[in-house]
C-alpha cells in the first residue's frame, strides 16, 4: 500500500510540473495548464500523508 | 536512511548538555531540513525586489551563485566546526560565554526580528486572499494599508497563523515537511511558464531573453538602491548570516555527526536563494511585461497568473509553514523573559503583534533591508562564540567566562555587540556604507573589541 502511495506521489508531482513543461513546448494552453497542476496538487496532498515520514522538527 | 525516532523534535532535547553519539544524526537529515527551510513565502517578495533595484542578468545569476556558495562555506566552515565540537544549543554556549542576563537580551532581540519576519510571512500569505475576494492590496512601496479588505484579510490570516502555531505547531510542522517537495516543484512551474509567456520558445534564446526582457538592468524603481553584483552576492550571502556567521544554527547542528555536513545547507540555498528567488523574479518581470504600470509586488496575483489555484495554494502553504515555526521560535524567546508565563498566551500575543506589523507593508516592501539589518544586529554574537572558541585561550585569556566565573553579564561580549551595532549604524547612516555590506567590516570589530574588552575586563574581574 505504501509503495503505491508512494509511487503515486511522485507521479503526483510529475502531473504537477510536467504541464508547465508542456505549456512551455507550446502543446498546452494555459487554462489547460493550471487545471492539470490543481489536479497532480490534488493528487499529491491526498496520497502522500501515506507513506512519507513527516516529523515535525 | 531514516530519521531516528530521537529525531522528531530535536529541539527540546539535550538544551543543557551535550548531544550524545546516539543521538546523532545522518547527511540525509540535513538536506531535507535545509530544502524545507529555505522555500519561504518571503522568496516570493524577495526575487521582486531584485528587479525593482534594477539587477541585470549577469549580476543576479552569477551574483547569487557566488553569494549562496558562500553562504554555505560559512556554514560549513563557520557553524558547523564549532557545533559539531561543543554539540550545545546556541543558547546554552552563549549562556556559557555571556551570562544568563546577556543571553536574555540577544533572546529578544531574536524575538522582535522573528515578530516582524512572521508579520512578513503574513502579508504574502495575505496576497492571496485578495485574488480571490478583490479588495485592493498595497502598492509597490506602500508602507500603509490601503483598505479596509486587506487589514481584515491579514487580521484574518494573522490570528488563524498565531492559533495554530499556539495550539498545533506540531501539525503545521509535519503539513510542511509534506508540502516542501510539492513547492519546490510549484516554484520551478513559476519560472517555466512566467519564461513562456515572456516570449522564450527555446532554452538556447534564455540568455537573450535575460538580458533583454527580464533583468534589463538600468535605474532601479523609485525608492530602491540599485543592485550591483556585489550587492546580490553580498545579500545572498548575508541574508542568513544571523544563522551561519551569527552561530544560530549551532543548535541545528549540534546533531551532525560530521563538520562537513555543512554542505548540505547548498541544498535550502540553491532551492530557496536561487531557483525560488529567479523564478519569483521571472514572475515579477511578466508583470511588468504585460503591463509596465502595475509594478506591485503581491505574491498572489503573481502566482496565479502562472499555476492559477496551485499557485495560490503555493503562496499560502508558504507563508503559513514558514510562519508557524518563525511564531513559535518567538513565542520561545520572548517566554525566556518570563520561564512561568503561558507559551500558548506567548505565541499568541507574538502573533497579533506580527499581525498588527503585516498590516503595515513597511517590512515587506523592504524586505532586502531588513533581511540585512536582522544579520548585521545577531553577527556580533556569532563573532563573539567564534573568537572565544578559536581564539581566547591561544591569547591566555579564559574561555566561557560567564560559566567560569558565574558572572549574569560578561560586559566585554556585552560591549563588544552594542559597540559593533553602534559602529555598524554610524557607517550606515554617516559613512556611506549601504547595509547590505555593513556586517563584513561588523564582523572584525566585533572580533577586535571582543579580544580588547575580554582582556580589560578579565583582568579587572579576575586578575
Amino acid at each position: 500500500m505504501k509503495r503505491i502511495a508512494e509511487i503515486l506521489s511522485w507521479l503526483a508531482l510529475a502531473v504537477t510540473l510536467a504541464p508547465a513543461c508542456l505549456f512551455f513546448a507550446g502543446k498546452l494552453d494555459l487554462v489547460q495548464t493550471q487545471a492539470w497542476m490543481l489536479g497532480g496538487t490534488a493528487l499529491w496532498f491526498i496520497v502522500t500523508p501515506f507513506w512519507m515520514e513527516h516529523k515535525a522538527s | 536512511m531514516s530519521e531516528p525516532q530521537h529525531s522528531q523534535e530535536p529541539v527540546e532535547e539535550f538544551e543543557r548538555e551535550r548531544v550524545p553519539e546516539r543521538a546523532l544524526l545522518g547527511l540525509k537529515s540535513y538536506v531535507g531540513q535545509f530544502a524545507g527551510e529555505h522555500v519561504a513565502g518571503t522568496e516570493l517578495m524577495l526575487g521582486p525586489l531584485f528587479l525593482a533595484a534594477g539587477v541585470s542578468a549577469f549580476d543576479l545569476i552569477v551574483g547569487l551563485l557566488v553569494g549562496n556558495l558562500l553562504a554555505v562555506l560559512s556554514w560549513t566552515l563557520f557553524t558547523a566546526p564549532i557545533a559539531t565540537r561543543v554539540r550545545l544549543t546556541l543558547y546554552f554556549q552563549l549562556e556559557k560565554i555571556c551570562g544568563r542576563k546577556l543571553v536574555t537580551l540577544y533572546n529578544v532581540a531574536n524575538g522582535v526580528m522573528f515578530t516582524f519576519l512572521a508579520g512578513a510571512m503574513i502579508t504574502v500569505s495575505a496576497t492571496a486572499l485578495g485574488v480571490w475576494f478583490k479588495f485592493p492590496m498595497p502598492g509597490f512601496g506602500d508602507l500603509m494599508p490601503n483598505s479596509l479588505g486587506w487589514v481584515v484579510a491579514v487580521l484574518i490570516t494573522g490570528a488563524l497563523f498565531a492559533l495554530v502555531a499556539a495550539y498545533g505547531y506540531k501539525f503545521v510542522a509535519e503539513f510542511a515537511n509534506i508540502a516542501v517537495p510539492w513547492m519546490v516543484v510549484v516554484f520551478i512551474a513559476f519560472g517555466v511558464i512566467g519564461l513562456r509567456q515572456l516570449g522564450l520558445t527555446s532554452l538556447g534564446d534564455f540568455w537573450l531573453v535575460a538580458q533583454t526582457v527580464i533583468w534589463k538592468g538600468g535605474d532601479p524603481m523609485p525608492g530602491q538602491v540599485k543592485f550591483t553584483f556585489w550587492h546580490v552576492m553580498f545579500f545572498a550571502w548575508f541574508c542568513n548570516m544571523a544563522w551561519h556567521i551569527g552561530m544560530a544554527d549551532l543548535s541545528l547542528f549540534r546533531y551532525a555527526k560530521k563538520p562537513w555536513y555543512g554542505l548540505a545547507s547548498a541544498s535550502g540555498m540553491f532551492t530557496g536563494h536561487y531557483m525560488a528567488w529567479i523564478a519569483a523574479s521571472i514572475l515579477y518581470a511578466l508583470q511588468l511585461h504585460q503591463d509596465p504600470t502595475n509594478t506591485a509586488v503581491l505574491p498572489g496575483p503573481l502566482a496565479y497568473r502562472a499555476c492559477g489555484i496551485a499557485g495560490l495554494l503555493c503562496v499560502i502553504a508558504a507563508g503559513w509553514t514558514t510562519a508557524n515555526p518563525t511564531l513559535y521560535r518567538a513565542g520561545l524567546a520572548f517566554q525566556s523573559l518570563v520561564p512561568s508565563s503561558s507559551r500558548f498566551r506567548v505565541t499568541l500575543l507574538t502573533g497579533l503583534v506580527a499581525s498588527i506589523t503585516a498590516v503595515f507593508p513597511l517590512v515587506t516592501m523592504r524586505l532586502l533591508d531588513f533581511v540585512a539589518l536582522w544579520g548585521m544586529i545577531l553577527m556580533p554574537m556569532g563573532a563573539v562564540i567564534f573568537v572565544d572558541f578559536w581564539l581566547l585561550e591561544r591569547l591566555g585569556l579564559r574561555r566561557n567566562y560567564a560559566e567560569a566565573t558565574g558572572a549574569t553579564f560578561n560586559w566585554a561580549a556585552g560591549l563588544a555587540w552594542f559597540l559593533t551595532m553602534a559602529v555598524c549604524t554610524v557607517l550606515v547612516k554617516f559613512a556611506g556604507v549601504q547595509i547590505y555590506f555593513v556586517s563584513l567590516p561588523g564582523w572584525f570589530v566585533t572580533a577586535i573589541l571582543y579580544v580588547v574588552l575580554s582582556r580589560f575586563y578579565q583582568k579587572r574581574e579576575h586578575p
